[in-house]
């Protein structure tokens, strides 16, 4: 593997007696989108800041390459940063707005130079038609778009973005999210995407890291963090509709919920257990115990559905020419082979 | 005549500005209608209007046989909720749910049930005895939609209800309000922008643009067969793939072809169908990895979203997004030929 671009090591920052980040180490590679998915609070804009040279960390150490970055001022760290509030001069222009960042002293840009980079940012954006419109002129997504234009005409090592798609329409969210994919891509520059949504992760990172409460759960591809979750807590936080999680005992070989329901086929006896079930691996038929159809959502390709079975409310996902009925009685059958067990001890987490 | 009849409904400003262009609609009782549209689309004037929050320009609205188009808010007996909520904060949780039952003379005993099962069913029962003001958003908003819900009005009114929750807790109380709504029967007009929760909840949906209604339909009527490319862009996450195309005569009868390829699907049966341009539509799922399909493209981008994934494909015909099982198989750059489900090729004329 390529060596990192930028290396955290043992980073913790607290404000007061609040802890913000605690003993993180990261490494940012070449050419990866690296997602960073947690709740309010979790630590993502710390994490981001620091990285920027906003924060300066209690302990720990940052390093670009080899050199010790920890105490460089932000001007000198060569990263662009986009914020979720678009943080636009109002009263300028777009192509004023964007011409900013590089007129900066110290960068000795020529006049020709900063058009050319205009230019060829607004065309990769498409904003050049809006160049000569006041930002306070623009739509959400053209104010976003601009906010993105202005990071990538600096040309940076390396982007931070800071939850860029939340403040927008759904619809906006969802092409913007792919122009953002394809652009990273063209520009072969590393970006630390921030998000506390779990769609965005998904869809978006080469990688994704789990951020709560200051640490790292976990940290893999979408698909192994969504297969392979160490946690609940983790488990939860990527998936739509969420993985059902089921408190169980083993029991006369099987996983049995509090309620005398039998989950799935259990190896030994008497332990406790989570185990997460993600809603697409539930069948609606075949299972011994029957579940009540609260709810039923037609999300188009597929349905939702809401049922009450082993003593709790579980999201199921079936095909969209299964035909089901509110109050109907359906009897789920788990995919095991798919399930996750944790055991009670360690799912705490 | 339906229980509630908006008839020929307008609302124009002084300032000229045509919010609601005169629309008619049907509503049976206990229906759950969603008005869906992008910003400006007229759904929030019309709400206000079904509220007497605003006076019509023109057109009526019946209820139950009773014509309320000029009826003050306070007579019109309707639970409304905001995007942003507003409960009392000198009152206790318990109390903000029970003002509106102890107004209506509802006896101590029956308020006592029914404030408890409420707040059992939002979850907020741990927080009764506490006064607003602390508790987060999502708490504040749950006691709204709980203060809300308790009653049962003549309809509920609900605008954008969860646009402050963050993801997790919007599908939460999606699902309340789903439940809460098929308990007490009341029927519901519901105001969003995020088609997504508008297939969730909608027995029926209303998609509006630029202050008409487009469409009126169950989820999976408007999903499968929208009436128009701007109702099949706006429904479905991803919109529906749309290309141009050609309808030719050719020996007697009509052809389509796009970008010279002939295309298979059923042809609207409308007899003035001439030679000219059309626009084709096809979801996402009913386009199908065929090594010798007629649509040859290069994989952009592939998102993992668990249960399925999208590969984004750049063809002649422009970009299409494919839904597929599982992202193993594509990688971005890969070249790929496709081939479509014509039984699902719509054709707009």
């Amino acid at each position: 593997m390529t060596s990192p671009v930028l290396s955290l090591k043992h980073i913790s920052k607290r404000f007061g007696g609040i802890t913000a980040l605690q003993d993180l180490s990261l490494d940012v590679h070449p050419d990866e989108l690296l997602v960073v998915l947690g709740p309010t609070g979790a630590g993502k804009t710390t994490l981001l800041r620091t990285i920027a040279g906003l924060e300066h960390p209690d302990e720990g150490t940052l390093y670009r390459g080899d050199q010790d970055i920890t105490r460089i001022p932000p001007a000198d760290r060569n990263v662009s940063l986009v914020f979720q509030n678009f943080s636009l001069y109002p009263d300028w222009t777009v192509l004023e707005n964007l011409a900013f960042p590089l007129k900066a002293p110290g960068r000795n840009l020529s006049a020709d130079e900063i058009r050319s980079r205009i230019d060829w940012a607004a065309d990769i954006l498409k904003i050049t038609s809006l160049l000569d419109r006041p930002a306070t002129r623009l739509s959400g997504g053209e104010m976003q778009r601009v906010a993105i234009g202005r990071a990538i005409v600096r040309r940076p090592r390396l982007f931070l973005l800071d939850e860029p798609l939340t403040n927008l329409d759904a619809k906006l969210r969802e092409a913007l999210r792919v122009e953002l994919v394809t652009l990273r891509r063209e520009l072969k520059t590393p970006m630390i995407f921030v998000t506390h949504d779990q769609m965005e992760a998904m869809s978006m990172g080469d990688r994704v890291i789990v951020l709560h409460e200051g640490t790292i759960l976990q940290e893999g591809t979408p698909e192994e963090i969504y297969t392979h979750p160490v946690s609940p807590t983790v488990a939860r936080q990527l998936g739509y509709p969420p993985i059902n999680l089921i408190s169980a005992t083993a029991q006369n070989g099987s996983y049995t919920a509090d309620d005398g329901t039998e989950i799935m086929p259990a190896t030994g006896a008497g332990e406790s257990a989570v185990i997460g079930i993600r809603p697409e691996d539930i069948e609606p038929s075949g299972g011994k115990h029957s579940g009540l159809v609260r709810v039923v959502e037609h999300m188009g390709p597929m349905t939702i559905l809401v049922v009450q079975w082993a003593g709790q409310e579980i999201h199921m996902i079936v095909p969209k020419h299964q035909k089901v009925q509110v109050g109907e009685e359906i009897y789920p059958q788990v995919v095991h082979e798919k399930a996750v067990v944790w055991s009670a001890d360690t799912s705490s987490c | 005549m339906a229980y509630l009849e908006i008839q020929g409904l307008q609302k124009t400003y002084p300032d000229g500005t045509d919010a609601v262009k005169g629309i008619s609609l049907s509503v049976e009782e206990g229906e759950f209608i969603v008005l869906l549209g992008p910003s400006g689309c007229g759904k929030t004037t019309t709400l206000r209007m079904l509220a007497g929050l605003e006076i019509p320009t023109g057109g009526q609205i019946v209820v139950n046989d009773r014509n309320l188009t000029n009826l003050p808010s306070s007579h019109r007996d309707v639970g409304f909720v905001f995007q942003f909520y507003a409960l009392y904060p000198h009152m206790t949780v318990a109390q903000n749910i029970s003002f509106p039952l102890e107004n209506m003379g509802v006896s101590k005993e029956d308020i006592a049930k029914q404030v408890s099962e409420v707040a059992d069913r939002v979850g907020i029962t741990a927080l009764m005895s506490q006064y607003p003001g602390p508790l987060s958003g999502g708490d504040q908003q749950r006691v709204a939609l709980a203060r809300a819900m308790v009653r049962r009005p003549m309809l509920y009114l609900m605008d954008e209800p969860l646009g402050t929750l963050d993801a997790d807790h919007r599908m939460e109380m999606r699902e309340f309000i789903r439940e809460q709504q098929t308990d007490t029967g009341v029927t519901t007009i519901y105001v969003t922008h995020d088609q997504e929760e508008a297939m969730a909840l909608a027995d029926r949906m209303v998609v509006m643009k630029e202050g008409h209604i487009c469409q009126v339909g169950t989820p999976s009527e408007v999903y499968e067969d929208p009436s128009d490319p701007f109702v099949a862009h706006f429904v479905g996450s991803p919109g529906m793939n749309l290309l141009d195309a050609k309808l030719v005569a050719e020996n007697g009868h009509l052809a389509i072809m796009a970008n010279n390829i002939p295309i298979i699907a059923h042809l609207p049966t409308i007899e003035k169908l001439k030679p000219g341009s059309v626009t084709l539509g096809i979801r996402s799922e009913y386009l199908i990895p065929d090594a010798e399909g007629p649509i040859e493209g290069q994989i952009v981008l592939v998102e993992h979203l668990g249960a399925f994934a999208m590969v984004y494909i750049d063809t002649s015909w422009g970009r299409l997004v494919m839904r597929v099982p599982s992202a193993v198989d594509y990688e971005p750059g890969a070249p790929i030929r496709i081939t479509y489900d014509p039984q699902h090729m719509k054709v707009f004329t």
